[in-house]
């Protein structure tokens, strides 16, 4: 079939779960014999790889923007708040000297910080203008092509989908990797609402919604009032990589608990924290390396301190691709704290480097890693007692690690497009004329 | 016939690098010995060589009736031996004429007093050696890193052999007394104390360059005036101040330099003043009381008590750590892993982790060379988990 494919993001912009996805989804689909026609933000080389057979590339909306550099961002694609006001008040606070947050970037890593100038380009101050411009040129730009099904990742393409979708009455599939909700929560401040009423009106008229787990179809229903029938789940395959051996000799130092990504309430690294002091009683050696940048930083520093285990936990902020790969071969452990992940693409990049991942039962990964040890978020003490059981049986762990990398292998992006595939053909079957949902 | 006990304390401490997470266990070297050099070369060149000539110069002009004191912390003598040397000859000077006492400290400027008495012992037994070798003192009057002072600081100075202690003259202790008088510590056998007078000392060394203050300008007839209007039976003054008071924490055009020479020679040639030096007071005056101190009691921030360095969680943090290292750091046989550590014990670096707000949080920010306390508690933590593994602690 003709696949239309609205992305806001595309390899190597910005490391994170939404450009991979819609880079891997997208060549997939090329590579299963359909003819792509991508859509994608045209400012900036970044996000333009080289030409991909099957794919047809149409730039929409003029530069995007450029807002002044924020940390870390390039640990999450959502991490910079994309509303105007929100970004002028941080331009302010960084230019002012004595900015609450400081400037812990990642200097070292020039790759790194491409990767945070891209995020602010794609998601900073002009975010809105430019989701704008985007949808207004949607269907003038496309006019001389033709497709069957349209394929839309994230509710800043939604509108786009949703224009399309009338003027040239073709069913739209809209695919969701994370909501608003994940990564605020409902009370969280700003503007939530204005996001989920995108995301609500967007999906709830679409012809089809992709799910990035079985979670976030769950969170989709609950929230959005959605049809469970009408969300299909379509799991992220692994990350690129070579497996590292796992037979390693062991730090002397003491073996690592290891975690990875913003610090922001989502992430749940406070609860990880209160974790590590119950851990610390029963293996008085073991290190916890947090990896990453975000608000809550200064209250985690804190917490640690306080909880008098400020001597067994580092933060490393934000780090270099290279030094976090390090990190994921020294790792004994890999703990996803988040108390709302759609996915979570971090323990599979562990993984290859022969950590055995620890997760909560709110994300995704979860629902592709059956043989991962789970807690809820907030119970620290079995949070600890799953990081305890690993630390302490080094034979269990190599079991944990070698069950997750059999079925981490079985993730592959031909698999998802299988499934998308299905999702997309049940789009087709409304013919673009369902109006309730 | 007041006398006026001038103490001036010169401290530089060894600013650690900075060290990232991926540093531990690949680099050595902790010391931002750039930074320091720089620090200690501006410092000697704008206060204590200018200074010193200036204060050396008004003990000759006065045949000897100027007086002062000084502590210089065995890291300053360090830092001044290796990258100023002419400044520490400049000390040595002020020491050969006979008209300035040398007093005692820890050799690290260290909490050690309250944490890890043993330590406290080696780095008081440190400090003698060095100023007997560089400035050919023996002290016989002892100061508390930051006048940090209690009834059990005090025997373990008088333990050590030490004449008097210098502390703090602080509200919460002396309820309405004056701090113009010799006291003796309760609980410590009435250990003598000369106690700051932080009002007439902070005219000096915080307000005088303040032009939001009434008494700016502060000029010198006016200083020797209140000093002259004090009660005839007020025995000393005691006017402790940073050292770096003079030319750097107030610049020369501030007119500081000027003030002092004009105050010093007014005040030789008042006949209701006159100077001493800590021992000379207390082999001249009596005890008049003994005094309880409820907690430590220390000359900075508004609280004057140690919270300046052990106050938020992550300066205990810190403290416990460093100090968890020293039985490894002294039973490890190599001096420059014991060295290395002791260095780790000076107090600048939890003070530089204080998240106190305000006028006190613009002290220790002025100080400071981080960008925020946190960044300076993970940069201290995570060069001490490298100086435990090169030691092979717990």
């Amino acid at each position: 079939m003709k696949v239309l494919v609205l992305g806001w993001e595309y390899p190597p912009a910005v490391a994170g779960g939404l450009g991979a996805a819609c880079h891997g989804l997208t060549t997939a689909l090329a590579d299963r014999g359909h003819e792509v026609v991508l859509c994608t933000p045209a400012d900036g080389t970044p996000r333009h790889p080289e030409a991909y057979p099957g794919i047809v590339r149409v730039p929409l909306g003029s530069d995007v923007g450029f807002s002044p550099f924020h940390p870390g961002a390039f640990l999450d694609p959502y991490a910079v708040d994309p509303t105007p006001g929100a970004a002028h008040e941080r331009a302010q606070a960084s230019a002012a000297p004595a900015a609450p947050e400081p400037d812990g970037g990642p200097a070292t890593a020039s790759s790194a910080s491409n990767h945070a100038r891209s995020a602010s380009q794609l998601y900073g101050a002009d975010l809105s203008s430019a989701i704008q411009r985007y949808s207004r040129e949607a269907v003038g730009a496309l006019a001389e092509h033709d497709f069957d099904v349209i394929h839309a990742h994230d509710w800043m393409t939604f509108p786009a989908a949703l224009r399309l979708r009338f003027a040239r009455r073709r069913p739209v599939c809209l695919h969701v990797h994370s909501t608003v909700i994940d990564r605020g929560g409902r009370s969280a401040p700003g503007p939530v609402g204005s996001i989920s009423a995108v995301e609500r009106a967007g999906l709830r008229t679409a012809d089809r919604v992709c799910a990035v787990s079985g979670y976030t179809r769950d969170l989709l229903v609950r929230e959005y009032r959605l049809d469970p029938g009408r969300v299909s789940v379509v799991h992220n395959a692994a990350p690129a990589g070579a497996m590292s051996p796992v037979d390693r000799p062991r730090d002397p130092a003491g073996p690592t608990v290891l975690f990875v990504g913003r610090l922001t309430r989502q992430k749940g690294v406070g609860f990880l924290i209160r974790a590590a002091a119950r851990v610390l009683e029963s293996c008085p050696n073991a290190r916890f390396v947090v990896m990453g940048e975000g608000e809550d930083r200064t209250r985690m520093i804190e917490m640690a301190a306080a909880l008098r285990i400020g001597r067994r936990v580092f933060f490393a902020g934000g780090v270099s691709s290279a030094l976090r790969d390090r990190a994921y071969r020294e790792a004994s452990v890999f703990v996803l704290s988040s108390v709302s992940e759609p996915f979570g693409l971090t323990p599979l990049e562990a993984l290859r480097g022969g950590a055995a991942p620890v997760l909560t039962d709110a994300c995704g990964v979860r629902e592709v890693l059956p043989s991962a040890p789970v807690s809820p978020p907030w119970d620290a003490a079995g949070l600890a007692a799953q990081i305890v059981a690993l630390l302490t049986d080094e034979e269990q762990r190599l079991r944990v690690v070698a069950k997750c990398r059999s079925e981490l292998e079985r993730l592959t992006w031909a698999e998802s497009a299988r499934s998308l595939e299905a999702a997309l053909d049940q789009a087709r079957s409304t013919s673009g004329r369902r109006i309730f949902g | 016939m007041t006398s006026i006990v001038y103490y001036f304390q010169v401290h530089q401490p060894y600013r650690v690098k900075p060290f990232p997470y991926d540093a531990i266990g690949s680099r050595t070297d902790y010391w931002d010995d750039w930074l320091n050099e720089d620090v200690a070369k501006r410092v000697a060149e704008k206060c204590y060589l200018p200074m010193n000539r200036q204060l050396l110069r008004a003990v000759e002009r006065s045949s000897g009736a100027f007086r002062c004191s000084f502590s210089v912390s065995g890291t300053a003598i360090r830092q001044l031996a290796d990258w100023a040397p002419e400044a520490l000859e400049s000390f040595r000077d002020l020491a050969d004429s006979g008209s300035v006492e040398f007093m005692c400290e820890t050799s690290r400027h260290s909490l050690a007093a309250l944490a890890d008495p043993e330590e406290f012992r080696a780095q008081v037994a440190e400090q003698r050696a060095l100023l007997k070798e560089h400035l050919g003192v023996e002290p016989t009057a002892f100061r508390n890193t930051e006048l940090i002072t209690d009834a059990t600081v005090a025997r373990q100075v008088k333990d050590l052999g030490f004449e008097v202690l210098l502390a703090e003259g602080a509200d919460q202790l002396l309820h309405g007394r004056t701090a113009q008088a010799l006291y003796g510590m309760g609980g410590a056998d009435s250990f003598p104390l000369i106690l700051r007078d932080f009002q007439l000392s902070d005219d000096i060394g915080f307000r005088f360059s303040n032009q939001g203050w009434e008494g700016y300008p502060l000029l010198a007839p006016t200083f020797n005036g209140w000093l002259e209007s004090l009660p005839d039976e007020r025995p000393f003054v005691g006017l402790f101040m940073d050292y770096e008071t003079f030319g750097e924490h107030q610049a020369r055009a501030t007119g500081i330099f000027d003030f002092m020479d004009t105050m010093v020679d007014l005040a030789v040639a008042s006949d209701k003043l006159d100077f001493a030096t800590p021992t000379e007071i207390v082999r001249r005056d009596p005890i008049v009381e003994d005094l309880d101190y409820p907690r430590p009691i220390s000359w900075a921030d508004e609280e004057r008590d140690v919270s300046a360095w052990l106050g938020n969680h992550m300066q205990r943090a810190a403290h416990e750590a460093i100090y968890k290292l020293g039985p490894a750091a002294r039973a490890s046989g190599d001096p420059d892993l014991l060295s290395a550590w002791r260095d780790f014990t000076t107090s600048d670096h939890v003070y530089y982790m204080s998240t106190k707000c305000e006028t006190d949080g613009d002290v220790h920010e002025y100080f400071s060379p981080y960008d925020s306390p946190h960044d300076a508690y993970l940069n201290v933590m995570n060069a001490l988990e490298d100086l435990r593994r090169r030691l092979g602690a717990d």
